[in-house]
């Protein structure tokens, strides 16, 4: 198994406001790296006043809106040899497949994806998730709206785990 | 086909078989018994006319007998004392045959030469010409006949005359014995009529149709059923045995026509009695069944049209019917508490449902407010504002050397710049996060255009509907809670659905403020109108349970204030409180102080005919 793979994130949302505020906390931000790096200033503060902050390990991701979309993508990222590391997944993706059934026929094809079930309606309880989507360690429950250092958060600690139990 | 029809049909129809049945069976054995019986008679009447015949002949006999076994006859017939015995027995002649009651007296000698004889119509007292020697020719033609004294025969012979009735003897003594001397004969015209009158038959002698065959003529009587009779007809033969005429006997079919009248009275009085039996048997039915069950068809099609399931009147007897409209009863009584409990249900699940969809979407919209806000923050993550605080200070800093002091003065510049640039992402990305709040907002104001709905009001008549409230939370929640109930109901206008979310609501902060007390739990709830508004109805609650205090009262219909803490949930005071607005009524709560009760009252519009949408 490849240990050095750049992980895989996949986020499924029909909310395309919420897919856009996905993008803003996932994506690495050009604006942010525009702004503070302005004329070569960082090199130059770092002159000045010492090292930056560290760079963040690198992750690549998806953004689909329809639960369909989220099991072919599974499907065909498992069959290429490079599966998804953690999927974002909301529950009520009207008018087609919704959360409960992708977290279903995801974890039937990955036991090791993690899963992050995003929502913002209570219709499924975690218990209900974990029945057909567990283990524990590779389920997550965050409720809407996307709190960012919180999503960050989650996604770095989901690739971490990630690496740190490809590496054993 | 409507039950009616049917029962009808079968009726007529059972009956109509029956009858045909009655009538095969009548015809095909009481009517050939009345036919055999007329048949009988006919044979009757026939042997009745020959038997005349036959007592004609006797009455011959015996006169002839007279004469001829006695010993003056058979003197005389030897040729002794003619005058004397002519003088004495045969004078005057015509009175002779008179007394006699013949038409003819014959004395033939043992020559066969004639004695004596005289012929005469009786009537007419005129001799009836050439009889006595065509008589006398035919007992000579046939010698053997009262040859002897077994010989002695009586019968008929056809004659230029007619038939005569004849009866031949031989001439014999007294005793009986002695040589026959001859034949007596005496013969008398038969009256066809006489015998009509002593048989009282109707009859009539044929002549043969000419030529005559014999090998035709019938050897026993002939019965032939004619419309209007039986005709029997038969050979008369003389006494020599030879075919002289028919004898043709018409008998009345009395019997037949009796039958068939018998026949068809009982008929007549059976369909009469059917039809009568039909027509009881209908009006029982229809009183019993068909009435009954056109009224419960009547019931379930209009339950059926207008889906207002209400019992049903026809619960009177004890029979299938009476049961059937008691178990409708029972099941439209089940059925509308289904109905009830279903709608609250829907009614909440419905609320449940569009408030959670709306909290979906408010949290939902919120994340691009959170991420972009994130955003601006990240603008400013890091040390470099630190940094530019640090340089300013070193910068003003006297001992900073003029190299650093120039790198700083490089920095600040460039972080002024990196600033300016900062605050405009900022700018661009507070006009986004005012788009997401915008959005937001929408979201509200179509949950509170929902919220602002018409409510679709009607007639709701009170008292029915308590009990239905009653029913499902007293009775289930608190069995041994008091509830009295106003006598007389009252129709107001608003949401049934609603208003029972409202009445449970209130029955169920009732139930629990009496949980706990000491004395035994009592809700009552009365109905007046109100005595501040004749259009509004005014609804009281009571409850003896552990009361308010009075700066309570209008607080427990504020957002947020709860009377308790329910496990169970509930859509609470506030709720009802704008409901009861909605519908065009208020709520308010009285209370004496806590442990003395609360009372809600609730006022309602009076029923209308015109009903109005509330907005």
């Amino acid at each position: 198994m490849s240990i050095n793979r750049t992980p895989r994130l996949l986020v499924v949302d029909d909310d395309l406001g919420v897919i856009a505020a996905y993008r803003l906390v996932l994506e690495k931000s050009t604006e942010r790296r525009t702004v503070q790096d302005m004329f070569g200033l960082n090199a130059l503060e770092k002159e000045l006043f010492g090292a930056a902050a560290a760079e963040e390990q690198p992750w690549r991701i998806t953004f689909l809106d329809q639960g369909i979309d989220a099991v072919n993508a599974v499907k065909w990222a498992i069959e290429d040899g490079d599966p998804f590391t953690a999927i974002f997944l909301d529950v009520r993706m009207p008018p087609g497949m919704d959360g409960f059934e992708v977290a279903e026929q995801v974890r039937k094809m990955d036991p090791n994806v993690h899963m992050v079930i995003v929502t913002g309606f209570s219709d499924f309880m975690y218990e209900d998730f974990l029945e057909i989507a567990g283990p524990a360690d590779r389920l997550t429950y965050m409720p809407k709206p996307v709190w960012p250092d919180q999503l960050r958060s989650v996604a770095r600690s989901l690739i971490n785990k990630d690496t740190s139990l490809s590496l054993h | 086909m409507r039950i009616s029809s049917k029962i009808n049909a079968a009726l007529f129809g059972a009956f109509a078989c029956g009858t045909l049945a009655t009538y095969v069976v009548l015809e095909s054995t009481i009517k050939p018994q009345f036919d055999q019986i007329e048949r009988s008679a006919a044979q009757l009447n026939h042997k009745r006319v020959t038997d005349a015949f036959e007592a004609f002949t006797d009455k011959l006999k015996t006169a002839t007998h007279d004469y001829a076994f006695w010993d003056e006859t058979y003197s005389f017939m030897q040729g002794e004392k003619t005058e004397e015995y002519i003088a004495s027995n045969l004078t005057p002649e015509f009175k002779t045959v008179e007394n006699l009651g013949v038409n003819a007296l014959i004395f033939l000698g043992a020559d066969n030469k004639l004695r004596w004889g005289v012929a005469y119509d009786l009537e007419t007292q005129e001799p009836l010409d050439n009889m006595v020697e065509e008589i006398a020719h035919f007992s000579r033609s046939h010698a053997y006949i009262g040859g002897s004294a077994d010989q002695a025969k009586r019968g008929i012979i056809g004659t230029s005359k007619g038939l005569f009735l004849v009866a031949i003897a031989p001439a014999l003594k007294s005793d009986g014995t002695g040589d026959p001397m001859g034949k007596v004969i005496s013969a008398k015209l038969l009256d066809v009529e006489a015998a009509k009158q002593l048989t009282g038959v109707d009859f009539s002698l044929e002549e043969f149709p000419q030529p005559v065959n014999h090998a035709s003529l019938p050897e026993n009587i002939e019965l032939k059923t004619l419309d209007e009779r039986i005709q029997t007809t038969s050979v008369l033969r003389s006494i020599v045995a030879r075919p002289l005429v028919y004898l043709k006997v018409n008998s009345p079919r009395d019997v037949s026509r009796a039958g068939s009248t018998a026949i068809q009275s009982a008929m007549l009085m059976m369909i009469t009695v059917g039809l009568a039996a039909i027509g009881i048997l209908w009006a029982f039915l229809e009183r019993t069944v068909v009435s009954r069950v056109a009224a419960l068809k009547e019931h379930f099609a209009t339950a059926g049209n207008s889906g207002k399931i209400t019992a049903t009147p026809g619960t009177n007897g004890t029979d299938e019917i009476g049961d059937l409209a008691r178990s409708f009863n029972s099941m439209a009584g089940q059925v509308n508490q289904l109905r009830d409990a279903l709608a609250d249900s829907s009614y909440m699940s419905g609320l449940s449902e569009w408030a959670a969809g709306t909290l979906h979407n408010v949290r939902n919209g919120l994340s691009p407010v959170t991420a972009t806000t994130w955003q601006v923050q990240q603008l400013f993550e890091g040390p470099w504002l630190k940094n530019i605080e640090t340089a300013a200070k070193e910068h003003a800093d006297a001992a900073t050397t003029p190299d650093r002091r120039e790198k700083l003065n490089t920095f600040l510049v460039g972080s002024a710049a990196r600033f300016v640039e900062a605050a405009k992402k900022t700018t661009d990305l507070t006009a986004k996060i005012n788009d997401a709040s915008q959005a937001i907002l929408d979201i509200v104001a179509e949950f509170e255009s929902y919220a602002h709905r018409k409510t679709i009001l009607e007639p709701v008549d009170l008292l029915l509907m308590f009990k239905t409230v009653a029913a499902s939370t007293i009775d289930v929640q608190m069995k041994d809670t008091e509830l009295i109930l106003p006598h007389a109901s009252a129709i107001i206008t608003g949401n049934e659905v609603i208003l029972r979310q409202v009445i449970s609501n209130i029955f169920v902060n009732a139930v629990e403020a009496i949980e706990g007390q000491q004395h035994r739990g009592r809700i009552e709830v009365s109905i007046a109108t109100s005595g501040q508004n004749s259009a509004l109805t005014r609804i009281a609650i009571s409850d003896n349970g552990e009361g308010l205090e009075s700066d309570r009262l209008d607080a427990i219909f504020q957002r947020g204030v709860s009377t308790r803490n329910r496990a169970t949930g509930g859509l609470g005071l506030h709720w009802c409180a704008n409901a009861v607005k909605v519908m065009g009524g208020s709520i308010r709560a009285e209370s004496d102080g806590p442990g003395l009760g609360v009372t809600i009252i609730l006022e309602l519009p009076k029923y209308e005919a015109n009903l109005k949408e509330a907005a």
